[in-house]
């Protein structure tokens, strides 16, 4: 059985001669993951289908420029960030959430599922508010389970500048919800 | 909130992914039990790691890498097409709509055989077996353009020697000046069917 490295590569190496079906090939391999981490970003799952799609265009269109530096996954999830970040910028509506505006919920509250509810809006409002840097940096390390040197390629920064990134939005997240149940 | 520098505290993210041997494991649950930093951060972490995504109905994967190939290919050209300068477009147009003006096209060489030399140097056709003479009483006194092609046609048949020389030549990649009438005139005819005409002006 190929290893799953050996055929990316041979994926990657016949899509960059320009076989479609390996490229649909390597888009069945990471459509989930890729869709997952918009959706995580994106935080709304029409926009995340959307990104989706356009992301593997645009890795189709620019796939000789790939040069196996990083893995492929890494690659398509680079690409994903600007398309995202792009988003955010051209519709110049990147949403701050005001921290100090959003209600804090009672654990007496009798209504627990729309206590929940709210307070799991209340977490990902203020995920979601996060800059986007920050936000990538939390998305990445977390969800995505990348170390800290892989966030920073997807991110195109130093591994430093991605390790900060990370932090600042863990202390964001842990002002906000100091002294509350969680 | 006091920033916890435990050697503990850095190990968090790996601990929640599960990345930690058993012994660091312990190591770090022990700490946050006391830590109420690490505690917090603990618990933000697992909220996000446990976080569940709205997954699409299975036709978006099915048909994502076809719709992505297909949008990209049709990108691709519109690209290609983009780098091609608006007056070179216009130029290319133009030459098109004048070589079809002019019916200048491709042509195969043109190569007349000696039999068809002779006669247009003036020879009877008849005399050199191109055909046989038809009796004047058969033509009409006034000729119409299509009648004056038709006999023309006849007066033109061509002999067994003619077909085999123009067949040699035609293998040779040569359009013979029979060939060529022929052409000339299908074309003609074509030209004037009433169905061609209606099609002219319906497009």
């Amino acid at each position: 059985m190929t290893e799953p490295a050996t055929l990316e590569r041979n994926l990657v190496e016949r899509a960059r001669k320009g076989d479609n079906q390996a490229f649909e090939d390597l888009v069945r391999m990471y459509q989930k993951p890729m869709y997952r981490y918009l959706c995580r970003l994106t935080g709304n799952s029409e926009e995340a289908m959307e990104l989706t799609q356009s992301s593997f265009v645009k890795a189709y269109l620019s796939m000789k420029r790939f040069r196996g530096e990083s893995s492929f996954k890494t690659y398509l999830f680079r690409i994903a960030s600007n398309a995202w970040r792009n988003t955010l910028r051209d519709r110049g509506r990147r949403q701050q959430v005001d921290i100090e505006g959003i209600p804090v919920t009672s654990g007496d509250n009798p209504h627990e599922e729309l206590v929940r509810a709210r307070e799991q809006d209340r977490f990902w409002s203020i995920v979601d508010g996060l800059p986007p840097r920050q936000k990538e940096a939390l998305v990445l390390r977390i969800r995505e389970g990348y170390p800290f040197e892989e966030v920073a390629k997807v991110m195109g920064c130093t591994p430093g500048s991605a390790k900060a990134n990370y932090h600042h939005a863990v202390e964001k997240l842990k002002v906000a919800f100091e002294g509350e149940e969680i | 909130m006091k920033v916890c520098t435990h050697g503990a505290a850095k190990l968090l993210p790996e601990y929640i992914l599960g990345q930690l041997d058993p012994e660091a494991a312990e190591m770090v649950e022990r700490h946050a039990k006391n830590c109420a930093s690490c505690s917090l951060e603990m618990r933000l972490l697992r909220k996000l790691e446990k976080e569940e995504i709205a997954e699409p109905g299975p036709w978006f994967y099915e048909s994502l890498p076809a719709r992505v190939t297909a949008e990209a290919r049709t990108r691709k050209k519109k690209r290609v097409l983009s780098l091609v300068p608006a007056w070179a477009a216009g130029a290319a147009a133009v030459l098109v709509l004048v070589l079809m003006f002019l019916r200048i096209g491709p042509q195969t060489p043109l190569k007349m055989n000696a039999l068809e030399n002779e006669y247009l140097q003036g020879s009877d056709p008849v005399s050199l077996g191109l055909g046989e003479e038809i009796p004047p009483a058969s033509t009409p006194t006034v000729l119409r353009d299509l009648d004056q092609i038709f006999v023309k046609d006849l007066e033109d048949a061509p002999s067994e020697a003619l077909v085999t020389e123009n067949d040699a030549l035609e293998n040779e990649g040569y359009e013979t000046l029979d060939a060529k009438t022929m052409r000339v005139f299908e074309n003609m005819i074509e030209d004037m069917t009433p169905q061609k005409a209606r099609g002219k002006v319906m497009s």
